[in-house]
């Protein structure tokens, strides 16, 4: 009973590690899905020239902002008479999958004040801006996913094996 | 809702409320809803501009209290007007207005950018002035018989100041041609390149223009007027504010084609509408049949004169 206590014990923390190192890999993943999202506003903006409302429909109908639900929150409450960064701002607060990276965070969130408040070029200069402090916050989190991340599964074995050797 | 009521929603705030106030009876009178930064909305009646009180009542000097119209406001009332969509209302914007469903016409003057004497971007705005559009059945008085009646169909040009009601009196004549009141039915091709006659009809907050009217909203009016004849067979061809950069070009070649044309352009006489050189060579060539001149901007819509442009003496102003 005891040693498989403490196997589960050791099992348990391994997968702890795992589990934060999964997270970091996931975070990651979101601000790399963040910068696309700006990327693809700012080429929807300066090549298309579309509409604000059409651009939240298109970004809303692609899968792979499916991550973000606050893009299809604002492309349905969005008609043309409230501004897009009232009612983006307020989609994003209420997300609960917002990423740890405040940097990140912030960058999601100034989005939609951008979008449809300017003319095409200031827009598309804000969110080259915007483009680079994300690739900032994805660089750092990319660095943490790959060195804490082996860190933490390296750590999880660990201790799981040093609680084993001490039960034996 | 009246007219008036259907540009509320673009204000917000002590804005909002001040025109809100506005009692039902003084709104038809309204023509203008005016800001400008750092000064109290203004409204243009018949009788020159007014400041709003409190309460709304109308007031020929400024008010006291503080509220002006900051810069934040004037840009987020901007936005709205474009429907949050700045982006794509560029062309618009440096051309110095915007068209609202319903016709009104949003004039906006401001900081542009400019290169090699064309505006480019707009920066800021200074002023906006929401002119309100009408639909006022019988605005053209007996205007149709006077011109029409008989068979007859001469190519008018009606002629006013800023403000003098032409593009409502154009509005009525060409809905009453439309639905026959000369005769049987007039099919009239209307290009529309500012969206002010028809008022954004796609929208389904559009102007009445008559059952046999076909509108060109947004078409430049060169490219409307080709496309008008070579696809819609018009008995008449109509356009509003005539005598812009490049559009003679164009009214003269459609004058060959033999369809005549009724529009609109400033001018208070004769002599003023001969002297500017986009309208010279249309009066020299002799497109037009027949000048209606309207009366001020006190009395919109009134027809001061209608003159024979064949028959009419030299010297005559």
């Amino acid at each position: 009973m005891k040693l498989l206590g403490i196997l589960l014990g050791g099992l348990a923390l391994f997968l702890a590690g795992n589990s934060l190192a999964v997270r970091l890999k996931e975070e990651a993943g979101l601000l790399r899905k963040g910068q696309l999202l700006i990327l693809r506003v700012r080429r929807e903006l300066t090549v298309r020239k579309l509409p604000t409302g059409q651009i939240l429909r298109e970004l809303a109908a692609d899968a792979d902002f499916a991550c973000f639900p606050f893009v299809r929150k604002t492309a349905d409450r969005f008609t043309g008479t409230e501004s897009p960064a009232l009612i983006w701002q307020e989609e994003v607060d209420r997300w609960k999958g917002l990423p740890h990276s405040p940097a990140g965070r912030e960058a999601l969130r100034e989005l939609g004040g951008i979008l449809g408040g300017s003319d095409g070029e200031s827009q598309a200069a804000a969110l080259l801006l915007l483009e680079e402090r994300m690739q900032g916050s994805l660089s750092q989190a990319e660095k943490r996913a790959a060195a804490d991340g082996k860190l933490c599964r390296s750590l999880g074995v660990l201790a799981g094996l040093m609680l084993a050797v001490l039960a034996i | 809702m009246d007219e008036y009521g259907t540009l509320l929603p673009y204000f917000s705030g002590w804005m909002r409320q001040r025109l809100e106030a506005v009692p039902e009876g003084s709104r038809p009178f309204i023509r203008e809803i005016r800001l400008r930064l750092g000064q109290p909305v203004a409204l243009t009646a018949k009788d020159g501009p007014f400041f709003l009180s409190r309460e709304g009542r109308l007031l020929t000097k400024p008010p006291a209290f503080p509220e002006r119209a900051s810069r934040e406001e004037l840009l987020e009332i901007l936005k709205k007007v474009c429907g949050y969509s700045l982006q794509s209302c560029q062309q618009e914007l440096a051309q110095g207005y915007y068209t609202l469903p319903g016709g009104h016409r949003v004039g906006i003057a401001g900081t542009v950018s400019a290169e090699n004497g064309r505006v480019n971007a707009l920066w800021q705005p200074l002023s906006l002035n929401f002119r309100i559009a009408r639909q006022l059945p019988g605005a053209a008085g007996d205007l149709p018989r006077k011109l029409y009646s008989g068979g007859e169909r001469p190519s008018v040009l009606i002629a006013g100041v800023p403000s003098s009601g032409k593009t409502t009196l154009l509005r009525d004549l060409i809905r009453r041609l439309s639905m026959g009141e000369t005769g049987r039915c007039l099919q009239i091709a209307a290009v529309d390149e500012r969206g002010e006659l028809g008022g954004g009809r796609e929208q389904g907050t559009g102007l009445d223009l008559g059952p046999c009217t076909d509108l060109l909203s947004g078409y430049p009016k060169g490219a409307g007027m080709e496309i008008a004849l070579r696809t819609l067979a018009p008995d008449i061809l109509a356009c509003d504010e005539i005598g812009g950069e490049g559009e003679t070009a164009a009214i003269l070649s459609s004058a060959g084609a033999g369809v005549p044309l009724l529009a609109t352009a400033h001018g208070e006489n004769f002599a003023q509408i001969a002297r500017r050189p986009a309208l010279r060579p249309l009066l020299e060539a002799g497109i037009f049949d027949r000048l209606v001149l309207l009366g001020s901007s006190k009395n919109p819509g009134a027809v001061r004169e209608i003159i024979d442009l064949h028959h009419r003496e030299e010297g005559t102003p």
